[in-house]
Order: C-alpha cells, then sequence, then structure tokens
C-alpha cells in the first residue's frame, strides 16, 4: 500500500464456485456452464437455516461466507461493516418473477419470493449468519464490482475506525445462458462461471494469513499509467509473483504485464471459474486455500468494458 | 448541489414548476423502447444537474470526479421490458447489456466520459441515501473533489405486483404516522445531485450512518432499537446532538409496523422535546431506492424556498405512535435536520443535513 499509511492485512478468505463447490476443491479448468443444481443439501451441511425461496444468488452468497467465516479463529466483532459485491444482481429471481407477472401469466408475484429478491438480501444474510450489526453496503461496478469493494473496504479502515471489515462478492449465472447473455458480454465459446468469495481485511497483522499489498483503478487509455504501476510493483515488494489476469485483458498486456512483474505463473479467471464478475474475487479468495509452507505473492489485473484497468496485488503466507 | 425530480406523482410542495427537457445532447442509440425511454431520461436528468452546476465540464473527465448512484431495482423496469421484447418481437439474443444494477452508471460514465470511481450502491429503500453518505466519505476523505450523485427508481410491473402481494399497498395513499395508515403509494423518480467540498454557502451533509437491523428481512425490529442506533450514530458522526436537530424528515412509509418502530426510535432519541417532523412520502409517493436523494432534494427546495412542507396524508394522531407531522406548511429555520431512510434487508441509513 501506500508509503506511510497503515498496513492492511487479509485474516481469512473463502467462498465456493459453480455448484457450491468450495474454493479448496476447484480444480479447474472449467469446461461447461454453471449448472442450477440444488445447493440446499450443501447449507444444510453447513447448518445454517434459511429463510424459504432465498433465490440461488443468496444461497450462493451464505454458502461462500458461510467458508470464510469457518477459517476465522474467533468471530467478528458485531460491529464490523460488511461490503459485497455484484456485478449482475439476482438475474434468475428478476427473470423468475417477470414471468410470474408479465403477460401471458399475469398473475400477482408471490410474496416471499419477491421480498427475498432485493439485491441486498444476500448481505443482510450474510450479516444474520455471522452476527453483524454494522454497515452493510452492497455494491455493483460490472466486471470491476470486487475491486471497487476492495478500495472502499481498505477507505472504511482507514477513516471509520473499524477493526476490520468483511468483504465479499456474489453471482449466479444459471439462466438459460441466453437471458444471462443479454447482461454480460461473455463469447459464445466462454463456459459462464457462478460463486461467492469472502475476505476478511483487517489492521491486525497478529491474525493476518496475509497482507493486501495494492488496490488501484488506472483510466482507460491510460498505457503509461499501467506501465508505470507495473514498473513501480515489480520495483517495491513482489517477488515473482503469480499473475492472475481478469476479463479483457489482452494477450499483449498480458505479456506486459508477466515481464515487468517477473511472474513465474499466469492464470486466467475465465479458465478456471468460467467468465462471470465474481471470478476476480474467487481468484483472490482462492490463493488463501492453497497449503504452501512458502510464502507467496500475486497480482490480479482486471479490465472493465470502458478501459478502466484494476490492479490488486497481495501476499499469501506461507503455512508452519 | 442541483437537482431534479421527474417523479410521479406531481409535486405538490410550492416549487416552480420543473423547466421543460431541454433538447439533448445524447445520441439515439440502438437500443429497445423501454432501455432507450429509461436511458433517455436518465440522461436528461444528469444533463439538467450540469446546467443548474454551471462548473467546468471538462473537470468531471478528471479522476476525481466521482458518480454513486443508488438503486434498488431499476433494473426491474428494463427487465420487463426485455420480457416484452423476447416474446413479441426478436426470438434471439439481443446486442445490448442491460439490467444489472450498474446499467444506470455505465450509461452515466460512458456519456460524460467520466474517468474517476463509478459504482452504484444497491440496497433496497435507502440505496440513493448510501449514495449520498458514500460520496460524502469520499469528499471528506479527499479521495474526491467532486461527486456526481444520483437516485433512480423506475416503477415496474414486478415492483407493484409485489408490493400488493405483500398487501403493503394503501390504495388511499400514503399516510405517514396517521391512525388511519394502511401502507405505500409507490413512485418513481431520477434525481441527481453534485455534492462539492468547500461550498460554504450551498447546503452541507454534515454527517450520516448505515447500521443493519438482521431482526426481519422485511420488517424492523419492534421497538426501533437499530433505527435509534443508526439515528444516534449519524448525530455521532456529525459531531451534534438530539438538541441540535431542528427538523426531522422521517422516512414514513405509511406501513402500520414500520412507522410504529420509526416513532419508537424517534422517542428513544430525542425523548419528550422533537422537533417538527415531516413526512414526504404522501407527496412524492415511496420511491425506493431514489427516495434518498429525491427527498434530500425536495427539502433543500423548500428550505431554499422559505418553508417546511406539511405532510400530506396525515390527518390524525395515532396514539401508539405519538408523533404528529406537520399539518401545515411553517416557515423554514435554520440549523440542522436529520433524515431516515429505512429499507428492507434491514438497511438503515440517517443522513444530518445543514440546508
Amino acid at each position: 500500500m501506500t508509503e506511510g499509511t497503515p498496513r492492511i492485512f487479509i485474516r481469512a478468505a473463502g467462498g465456493v464456485g459453480a455448484q457450491g463447490t468450495p474454493l479448496a476443491h476447484l480444480a479447474g479448468p472449467v469446461d461447461r456452464d454453471a449448472e442450477p443444481l440444488p445447493l440446499r443439501t450443501l447449507i444444510q451441511a453447513l447448518d445454517i437455516t434459511l429463510p424459504r425461496l432465498m433465490s440461488r444468488f443468496a444461497q450462493l452468497a451464505v454458502l461462500g461466507a458461510a467458508h470464510c467465516l469457518k477459517a476465522l479463529a474467533t468471530p467478528l466483532a458485531p460491529q464490523t461493516p460488511l461490503l459485497l459485491a455484484t456485478g449482475l444482481g439476482d438475474i434468475a429471481r428478476t427473470n423468475a418473477l417477470s414471468d410470474e407477472v408479465m403477460p401471458p401469466s399475469g398473475e400477482m408475484a408471490s410474496p416471499a419470493a419477491f421480498a427475498a429478491s432485493g439485491n441486498n438480501l444476500p448481505a443482510f444474510l450474510v450479516a444474520q449468519l455471522a452476527g453483524l450489526s454494522s454497515r452493510n453496503l452492497t455494491l455493483s461496478r460490472a466486471d470491476l464490482s470486487v475491486e471497487q469493494v476492495m478500495v472502499r473496504a481498505i477507505a472504511d479502515l482507514r477513516t471509520s475506525g473499524a477493526g476490520a471489515v468483511l468483504c465479499g462478492s456474489v453471482d449466479e449465472t444459471t439462466a438459460p445462458r441466453e437471458r444471462y447473455l443479454h447482461r454480460y458480454p461473455a463469447a459464445e465459446h466462454r463456459p459462464i462461471g457462478e460463486g461467492s468469495a469472502w475476505w476478511v481485511l483487517t489492521h491486525d497483522a497478529k491474525v493476518a494469513a496475509g497482507e493486501l499489498l495494492h488496490a488501484s483503478f488506472i483510466p482507460a487509455r491510460d498505457a503509461a499509467g499501467v506501465d508505470a504501476l507495473a514498473r513501480e510493483l515489480a520495483s517495491t515488494s513482489l517477488d515473482a509473483p503469480a499473475l492472475w489476469l481478469g476479463s479483457g485483458v489482452t494477450s499483449g498486456e498480458a505479456d506486459v504485464w508477466q515481464a515487468r512483474l517477473g511472474a513465474t505463473q499466469v492464470a486466467a479467471d475465465d479458465l478456471h471459474f468460467g467468465r462471470f464478475p465474481t471470478a476476480a474475487g474467487l481468484a483472490f479468495a482462492r490463493s488463501f486455500t492453497v497449503m504452501d509452507t512458502e510464502s507467496r505473492d500475486y497480482v490480479h489485473v482486471n479490465r472493465e468494458t470502458s478501459g478502466t484497468m484494476a490492479v490488486l496485488a497481495w501476499k499469501v503466507y506461507g503455512i508452519d | 448541489m442541483g437537482s431534479t425530480c421527474p417523479a410521479r406523482p406531481a409535486l405538490d410542495l410550492g416549487y416552480p414548476e420543473n423547466p421543460p427537457p431541454r433538447a439533448s445532447a445524447f445520441p439515439p442509440r440502438a437500443m429497445p423502447p423501454g432501455e432507450q425511454a429509461s436511458a433517455q431520461r436518465l440522461i436528461e436528468v444528469v444533463e439538467q444537474l450540469l446546467a443548474d452546476w454551471q462548473g467546468d465540464i471538462d473537470l468531471l473527465r478528471d479522476p476525481r470526479t466521482a458518480l454513486v448512484v443508488g438503486t434498488g431495482g431499476f433494473l426491474y423496469a428494463s427487465g420487463a421490458e426485455l420480457y416484452w421484447r423476447s416474446r413479441r418481437s426478436s426470438p434471439a439474443p439481443y446486442p445490448f447489456r442491460v439490467c444489472g444494477p450498474h446499467w444506470g452508471a455505465t450509461l452515466v460514465a460512458q456519456h460524460l466520459q467520466l474517468t474517476g470511481p463509478v459504482f452504484t450502491l444497491s440496497t433496497s429503500c435507502s440505496s440513493s441515501a448510501n449514495a449520498l453518505l458514500m460520496a460524502h466519505e469520499m469528499l471528506g476523505n479527499g479521495e474526491v473533489d467532486r461527486a456526481i450523485v444520483i437516485g433512480a427508481e423506475e416503477l415496474s410491473t414486478i415492483t407493484l405486483s409485489g408490493f400488493a402481494s405483500l398487501m403493503l399497498l394503501d390504495d388511499e395513499g400514503c399516510r405517514p404516522f396517521d391512525r388511519d395508515r394502511a401502507g405505500l403509494r409507490l413512485g418513481e423518480a431520477l434525481t441527481a445531485l453534485m455534492l462539492e467540498p468547500d461550498r460554504p454557502d450551498a447546503p452541507r451533509i454534515t454527517g450520516g450512518a448505515n447500521l443493519c437491523d438482521t431482526h426481519h428481512m422485511t420488517s424492523a425490529t419492534p421497538d426501533g432499537q437499530v433505527m435509534a442506533a443508526v439515528m444516534g450514530a449519524a448525530l455521532v458522526n456529525a459531531r451534534c446532538a438530539a438538541p441540535d436537530i431542528q427538523l426531522i424528515k422521517a422516512h414514513g412509509t405509511g406501513s402500520v409496523d414500520s412507522d410504529r418502530a420509526e416513532s419508537c426510535a424517534l422517542h428513544a432519541l430525542f425523548g419528550s422535546t422533537l422537533p417538527p417532523i415531516v413526512g414526504l412520502k404522501g407527496h412524492l409517493g415511496h420511491t425506493l431506492g431514489a427516495c434518498g436523494t429525491l427527498e434530500v432534494a425536495a427539502m433543500l427546495g423548500c428550505h431554499a424556498a422559505g418553508f417546511i412542507p406539511h405532510s400530506a396524508g396525515f390527518s390524525t394522531i395515532d396514539e401508539e405512535c405519538g408523533i404528529e407531522p406537520t399539518r401545515r406548511v411553517q416557515p423554514s429555520r435554520p440549523g440542522r435536520q436529520l433524515f431516515n431512510f429505512f429499507g428492507f434487508g434491514g438497511n438503515y441509513t440517517a443522513l444530518v443535513m445543514e440546508p
């Protein structure tokens, strides 16, 4: 992070990918779209009780959060803020409600389904699960939603006096592919993913599983800015990082980033998790499920359709 | 700070009428009718804001200009249109990307060629209040030099049908805190405001807070404990205390339980010395995610015009609430004002303003 500012650490991370698969079990690469297999059994296995008619969107969020919360040695303080990213909102529930109330059906919406259709219901349910009563925000910035939540969480840690922030991201994409593509520019041949990723940012080095080293946006068309940042990251704290590529990064740019950073390993969100906005969050959270005795640095580069680029860099501590 | 409101029902607050829409520079796009109409309205509101602002448009392209949008279910209107189109005219996938919560923000950012932070908060009925709060914090932290804040909500069949199915609509209109209140009257709105620091003559946000009531996803803790807590936290954040508040803009939806809980919270925080309380939803309808920016803009407009509005729809005190919102127009008074916004998912936000 910027010199002179307090360091920010990652206390724990966890989540689920397509079909509710825990991050540690995601082997990748994915070769097909996420399927709408029921998640109820997985939720019950974690001893979680959800109100009826919770959407898949909400179920994925709660499942992912449960894995993250399980990784904490002690519960979060009730005043911990919660920031949740979603690029797409609750597509399947919106489609279902639309089918219900519009012609030719033209029926009244199901009250329980409507009440549980808000984009912020997942954040509410996770707050319930974690016993949190503080700030609770659901935020969207299309492909860069994960990075935007990270930047807001950093600001919260620096200015609000919060000791930790619970961050997450969730997207559900099991609507029929045609209806999903209305909302998201996935290439025809690219599998679509789903899932939710969660992590806890903290000031407390004693409980850290890793450290957040950098989070920033670079405006579109600022090629010099990209180059300068890559050089800066390479010259400061990073040691032969693994490079993760999000959406919209061209192969030429990937080559430049790899060369500048001296990256020893390059991976793409799309290939490992499928194409969807939360994939960046899965890449981040999954790095904390890799059991290694050595510390490892990571850089994630992402781009939205406007051209704005987002860069995250972090270190995962080795396990003794 | 500038604003505009094409909301229905029409304002009845003593405003001069909104000027007619200006000829827009917004180019027609290859959009289906529903999306194009929504986009056109959104851009018109932003252009009107910029005309009122009278600042240097080039500054908007600076990375230190933020755009924060608050919307609860803006996607519903477009979603309905999408459905309609799919059944009527085109069986093929469509060449547009709409309906995610970030759609409106992306559109405005592209139109204005913004390069700074652009994001959307979607927290039900507190969405645009949270957008104001977030923009206020970003300005306070020195992250940006100015922020455009937009509250956006379009009515749709899903929204109307959903609230009807929850039996939360009152055919006689919104009657905040009234003994005979029976629910909401829905509205829709697009409101845009420009926030800038160091404008001594302009109205100010002096603080705010957001908390989560995990009691139930659609209803408040009956004793209003968390509502009182968020108001209290907003006062602390604004470095003031209850006696400093000269006016309260209540959330006041007209629903039986929510108004009762808000009443408990107001009594708990202010005791027997409640300042004047205004409910605006009898005038404006409940504009859901847009009510934060809309009601702030409306109250600031009233203050600038020298009056506190009456609370349309209220006539008879509910002894259980013990709240008597303004019955008639009063002269405005200086001092801080507290604004309450409470949403589904227990999402509660309070803002303190100095108009």
